[in-house]
């Protein structure tokens, strides 16, 4: 009894706690007032009070509260006020647009985004050549029209018959938001000259593709106008010159902030902002958060949303949980599992349209065992593209069909379907390995990134499929860094897998240019080399009609098939969950979510 | 000062095993239903037809069946890749417990050796042995292991035996090293000066006769008292550093990285994947500290004196 009685303060004080959360947490739509008044006419009182609705959200609540009562009596009166609350939500609040993203954003300079999430920002926060123009609206959504392009920092564009000659006319009475400097002609030859100073990485290889690869062959005829000199006629032309890392920088204060160690700025330009997107940075907290506010001096068509805050939470199931209560309005990078949980949920909506991301796992075509194509060709035959297409990707996918997407548009104007040979036939498979060499299976190691959930659910599964065969698949999980090293070194065992992989342009050429050019691919990521393919992407790089391309490509496409350097195992939804009152979208071949056209419609 | 004799010790050492209280042999059960589970779990699947539960291959994800509450075929439920967490469960206790049996003995054997032989030696042998103990448990646990990892981490120097594994048990070898010296080094101090250690100096027994055959049955009652312990403790190490992705190779099964993989899930609910596997470390802890505690008594203070 006595330490009974020792724990009755402790005892209160949890009730009181909890009384307090219970307090906290109840509705304040229904007051009860009981009060012994003595009126003696009629009383009509205005109540003016402040009600936190929710952590970020204030509203002025107006409370009336009227009795009659008869004279000189006292009475004793529960007044039980139920009335409608009108409730003014602030419509800055309403023009808030806040998204859950993974990881901070790496830096701003758009000449070295590299992560999708650092290029999404700078695509939003600069101001590129041209963009897509949105395409027809298809069920609360839409594409963008990839062979429409409306002018940003340029108005107009006029290519010369042998389209060796580009006439670029900026734009009038744009201006840098932050310096106030006016766009001009001087900038736009200082973002190409930069670019070009880049090395062959980044925005050097775009301006190279349109065959820039040096200053002089940028003329500057006027305060407005620009020619390109010896272009390259290509079909890529245009949809190059939206990538992210073609936005217009403020020359004037870029120079300003350089040194003679950093005649580009780089290293203040990686932390700082001198563009001009539909969106501005406001402030970065590093780690945490960036906001973002709508450019005042853009006159054109004004984006719906007047700030858009990026909120940092690297724990997915959090950003899934912030959706679900509605602090946030979109949510990014959710596994399968989450974007099905949060389909489920109330006031939340799960967009998923097919687009062109390859789930690929690339092969070391160098090195043993995958240096011996019949060992290639019987691991795409081992392949159970089913489990992966609706068990792992829930549905949300279609099997791939080669390099190219059956979602480009060029996979049904080039007949593709026809170059494509594997299917699950674990005996084909078998058979293969036996030819190969390998009648009794054989060791190798899977490279994947550590801790994402995709690369982690498609490894273990080509690990018992590849089992069934006697193959012996150990997986090493890595870090992002040391996957780079090891595609770009090609050092890794035999097979790697790096999550969905995207060509940011939709055209046969970026694809084969960017991949299997055995001497200028960019990402050759699987070390594989083939003699009649780099003449034939000799042969149609400067071709930019569709029916001079077509045999050429298809070609090209079948023999890579045959040569099985990837595992192509599907294309991938984009999908994107989202409270339910967000509209507007429109889907980019990038893949990079345009702020611009989003709204809160519904 | 009062030195037992190994026959003395010996009677004693029996009833450890007896269990004289039902919460005794409870856990004295439970720690060998666990045993046995780890030696049987590669066989299981080939028995599945006469078990009473429902077992699956621990490393065959069914992709069509993420994520499922318990039911009568997947007891436990599956995971994200819809492994089921059951049969995985079972299959790490074998990794688990073999990886701190082996690491606790590694590192336990030698550190008995160590501190056995510091303490017949005194002098600079006790000191050098001492600062080596003092750096060693001057790492927090988790910084060591990590720290094996980074070292090891691309040296391929186990042949066939797994990396990462390897890399496990020498970590726990390394917590453990230092316990046992310090331990067994703190017992036999006194004992240098004893007369059946100076009997057997006159017979003209060698240090290391000595030390063996002396020393160590001496100290025998403090490692049995330590070990059941230091195995539960290096069963939460290989756990804590396969929750940080280090050690078992994915999808292998073990405990640690099975509570991580669900670790995300329980706020939406799906709470199986990890509280399954979490309940068998605290059942294996407990099993095992409730042998400790008896041994204890048994051997303990009364026993020996240090």
């Amino acid at each position: 009894m006595k330490m009974l009685w020792k724990r009755v303060p402790s005892v209160i004080a949890v009730v009181a706690a909890m009384a307090m959360v219970a307090v906290a947490c109840g509705g304040t739509e229904t007051v009860t007032v009981t009060e012994e008044v003595v009126v003696t006419s009629i009383v009509t009182e205005v109540v003016t009070e402040e009600v936190v609705v929710t952590e970020t959200e204030t509203v002025t609540e107006e409370v009336v509260v009227t009795s009659i009562v008869t004279e000189e009596v006292v009475v004793t009166e529960e007044v039980v006020v139920t009335e409608t609350v009108e409730v003014m939500v602030d419509d800055s609040e309403a023009r808030t647009l806040r998204i859950a993203i993974a990881d901070d954003v790496e830096q701003l300079d758009p000449a070295l985004g590299s992560a999708q999430l650092t290029n999404l920002v700078l695509k939003n926060v600069y101001m590129q050549p041209v963009q897509y123009r949105p395409g027809p609206d298809v069920g609360g959504f839409s594409y963008a029209d990839t062979t429409s392009f409306e002018g940003q920092w340029i108005e107009s564009w006029d290519f010369s018959d042998d389209f060796r000659t580009i006439t670029l006319r900026l734009r009038q009475g744009l201006t840098f938001p932050t310096s106030g400097n006016p766009v001009t002609a001087d900038d736009a030859i200082y973002t190409i000259n930069r670019a070009l100073a880049t090395g062959p990485a980044g925005p050097a290889w775009v301006w190279g593709n349109i065959g820039v690869t040096s200053i002089d062959q940028i003329e500057r005829v006027d305060d407005r106008t620009l020619i390109v000199h010896n272009a390259r006629p290509s079909t890529i032309v245009l949809p190059l010159m939206r990538d992210q890392t073609m936005g217009i920088m403020d020359s004037v204060t870029i120079q300003a902030n350089s040194t003679e160690d950093d005649p580009w700025g780089r290293d203040w330009l990686k932390q700082n902002y001198a563009g001009n997107g539909r969106y501005v940075v406001d402030t970065w907290e590093r780690g945490s958060r960036m906001v973002l506010k709508r450019n005042p001096t853009w006159t054109g068509f004004q984006p719906y949303f007047e700030t858009v805050e990026l909120l940092t939470v690297p724990e997915a199931a959090n950003r899934l949980a912030l959706l679900q209560s509605g602090d946030v309005d979109i949510a990014l990078d959710l596994s399968v599992q989450q974007l099905a949980t949060a389909a489920g949920s109330d006031g939340v909506k799960v967009l998923s349209v097919p687009d062109r991301n390859g789930i690929n796992v690339l092969l070391n075509n160098q090195a043993p065992p995958f240096d011996n194509v019949t060992l290639r060709k019987a691991m795409s035959y081992a392949v159970d593209y089913n489990a992966i297409v609706n068990g792992v990707l829930n549905g949300q996918a279609v099997p791939s069909q080669g390099p190219i997407s059956v979602n480009s548009r060029f996979f049904d104007l080039y007949n593709l379907e026809d170059a494509w040979i594997y299917e699950h036939d674990p005996d084909r498979a078998r058979q293969l390995m036996a030819e190969a060499g390998y009648p009794d299976g054989f060791e190798f190691e899977m490279v994947i990134r550590q801790d994402i959930p995709l690369d982690e659910a498609v490894a273990t599964n080509l690990k018992a499929q590849f089992a069934d065969l006697g193959i012996d698949m150990s997986i090493r999980p890595v870090t992002g860094a040391e996957m780079f090293d090891h595609l770009f070194g090609l050092t890794y065992g035999g097979m790697a897998f790096r999550g969905g992989l995207l060509d940011y342009v939709d055209d046969p050429y970026y694809q084969f240019f960017l991949w299997w050019d055995s001497q200028d691919a960019a990402i050759n990521w699987t070390g594989f080399a083939d003699a009649r393919i780099d003449e034939i992407l000799d042969e149609t790089a400067s071709v930019v009609s569709d029916p001079g391309r077509r045999e050429p490509y298809r070609e090209a496409v079948t023999r890579l098939v045959d040569a099985a350097p990837m595992l192509w195992l599907a294309n991938a939804n984009y999908t994107l969950a989202m409270r339910d009152d967000i509209g507007g979208f429109t889907l980019h071949p990038d893949g990079l979510l345009w702020f611009a056209t989003l709204n809160r419609s519904g | 000062m009062t030195v037992l004799s190994p026959q003395r010790e010996r009677g004693r050492m029996a009833r450890v095993f007896v269990g004289p209280t039902v919460g005794m042999t409870i856990r004295r059960a439970l720690f060998f239903f666990m045993l046995f589970l780890a030696v049987v779990a590669p066989w299981l699947d080939d028995f599945s037809a006469w078990l009473p539960f429902p077992i699956y291959d621990p490393l065959r994800p069914d992709p069509f069946n993420p994520v499922s509450p318990p039911t009568a075929e997947h007891w436990f439920g599956t995971d994200t890749l819809g492994l089921d967490v059951f049969t995985r469960v079972l299959m790490a206790t074998r990794v688990d417990f073999t990886l701190a049996l082996i690491g606790v003995a590694l590192g336990g054997g030698l550190g008995c050796l160590a501190g056995a032989w510091a303490a017949y030696r005194r002098g600079w042998v006790d000191m050098v042995a001492l600062r080596i103990v003092e750096v060693l448990q001057s790492f927090p646990v988790l910084l060591l292991g990590l720290a094996m990892f980074a070292a090891f981490g691309s040296l391929e120097i186990f042949g066939p035996v797994d990396h990462g594994m390897a890399v496990l048990v020498l970590s726990i070898s390394m917590v453990n090293f230092p316990l046992y010296l310090r331990q067994v080094r703190s017992v036999l101090l006194p004992l240098t000066e004893a007369e059946f250690v100076q009997a057997a100096k006159c017979a003209g027994l060698g240090a290391w006769g000595i030390v063996w055959h002396h020393f160590i049955p001496n100290a025998r009652g403090q490692i049995l008292a330590l070990f059941p312990l230091t195995c539960a403790y290096a069963i939460q190490i290989i756990a804590g550093l396969s929750f940080i992705g280090l050690g078992i190779e994915p999808p292998n099964p073990e405990w640690g990285s099975m509570i991580k993989a669900g670790a995300t899930l329980i706020v939406q609910g799906h709470w199986w994947v990890s509280v399954f596997p979490g309940a068998f470390i605290v059942l294996s802890v407990y099993s095992l500290t409730g042998f400790s505690a008896r041994s204890e008594t048994l051997v303990g203070p009364g026993g020996t004196s240090a």
